[in-house]
């Protein structure tokens, strides 16, 4: 066993600074077996310098650059895997958000009521209190002109509505007569 | 401040690693002037051709390392591969913080790590595959070879005989010509625990080759 410990692997290795490689120097010289462990340690050295490297193989880096290539190809794949997969998703939630909002009924606009006040109510009386007359049902109204719709484009139809209206106004005016 | 020292001020510095609070923090080494440190930042950007030249440059000492570590050389091409595919995979997320070959081969010693977990203990005996190697490579010289040969293997079977905390810092320190401080750094541990592991490597291999 050396007295020196990890400094004589040290020094066969050139690790120690000058002061350091002094020390060992000047110990080994008096001492035999740090000498003898000394030798060894070079006769060591000198066999694993001469150990026999690999050669790599002369297609290694082709190899090498093949399973890069894959690898990247397996990244592009996932990665546009994922992007497909979130477009769909966003495609889902999208139309899901259209039919919600289909099927929503119609968001209430706050208008301010105008009512008439009716005959006889007491002055000072809050709308509250009256009866607020029922609007017509515009949707039954709509739902006439867009059955005639085509009548009303012909012409021939228009003129009659005009005959008839001319006819009701003669008739007024005869009646009238007729009173007086 | 010089741009290579870390942000914390160290309060010591020895051989390359700053001793601050009785703690070791390995310092970044110098790396700006480190030729491969700009082809990295290459690969990062995608050059092909960056990563073609580091890895024809760095596959002999990967392919060794690994060789000398697992003591097999058809194990040691596939994980020196798997070596450059793992460098390939951090590189977009590359930052430099090291010499090239200070990142490469903390690579290196994870693959080989990883390798031995998966393996369990390796089997000490001679691989038949390196014994082939080993006798195509002194084809030329048959009478030195031979000598030559069983001094290859009795060194590769105590090599392998080593537990894993002295093997590592040995293969790079002998066989990959790193200095102690850059084996300090690739290893994470400190400068004074590589300067006993390679001694006490060294110690145990001088036993088991004795009468060598």
């Amino acid at each position: 066993m050396s007295h020196l410990g990890e400094n004589l692997s040290a020094y066969v290795s050139d690790e120690l600074d000058e002061s350091e490689r002094k020390t060992v120097e000047e110990h080994v010289a008096v001492c035999a077996g740090c000498m003898e462990a000394l030798r060894r340690l070079q006769k060591l050295d000198a066999w694993m310098a001469e150990a026999i490297e690999l050669e790599p193989a002369p297609d290694f880096v082709e190899r090498v650059l093949i399973r890069v290539e894959k690898e990247r190809r397996v990244i592009a794949f996932r990665v546009k895997r994922s992007i497909a997969a979130l477009a769909a998703a966003a495609a889902i939630v999208f139309f899901a958000f259209l039919l919600s909002m289909r099927n929503e009924p119609p968001p209430l606009v706050k208008k301010p009521a105008v009512v008439e006040q009716p005959e006889g109510t007491p002055p000072g009386a809050s709308p509250r209190d009256s009866v607020p007359a029922q609007p017509a049902n515009p949707d039954d109204t709509d739902v006439e002109l867009i059955a005639h719709l085509d009548e009303l484009e012909n012409m021939e139809v228009i003129r009659e509505f005009e005959n008839l209206e001319s006819l009701e106004l003669a008739l007024i005016a005869g009646s009238a007569e007729v009173a007086e | 401040m010089p741009p290579d020292l870390p942000l914390r001020t160290p309060s010591i510095i020895v051989k390359g690693i700053i001793v601050q609070d009785q703690s070791v923090i390995l310092m970044s080494e110098k790396y700006e002037d480190d030729p491969d440190v700009a082809l990295m930042l290459r690969v990062s950007m995608g050059d092909r051709i960056a990563f073609e030249s580091l890895v024809s440059k760095f596959q002999r000492s990967v392919i060794n390392t690994a060789y000398r570590y697992t003591g097999n050389p058809s194990v040691a091409e596939e994980l020196a591969q798997d070596v450059f595919v793992r460098m390939y995979r951090a590189a977009p997320a590359y930052k430099p913080e090291a010499r090239f070959s200070t990142w490469l081969f903390t690579i290196v010693r994870n693959v080989c790590a990883n390798y031995r977990e998966r393996q369990g203990r390796f089997d000490r005996q001679m691989d038949p595959e390196a014994d082939a190697y080993l006798t195509m490579q002194d084809a030329d010289n048959p009478q030195d070879g031979l000598i030559r040969q069983e001094r290859e293997k009795r060194i590769r079977n105590a090599v392998n005989s080593l537990p894993d905390s002295l093997r590592m810092p040995l293969v790079l320190h002998q066989f990959n010509h790193m200095a102690y401080d850059e084996v300090a750094r690739v290893l994470q541990i400190s400068l004074s625990a590589v300067k006993v592991r390679i001694h006490r490597a060294r110690t145990a291999l001088m036993e088991q080759l004795k009468d060598l």
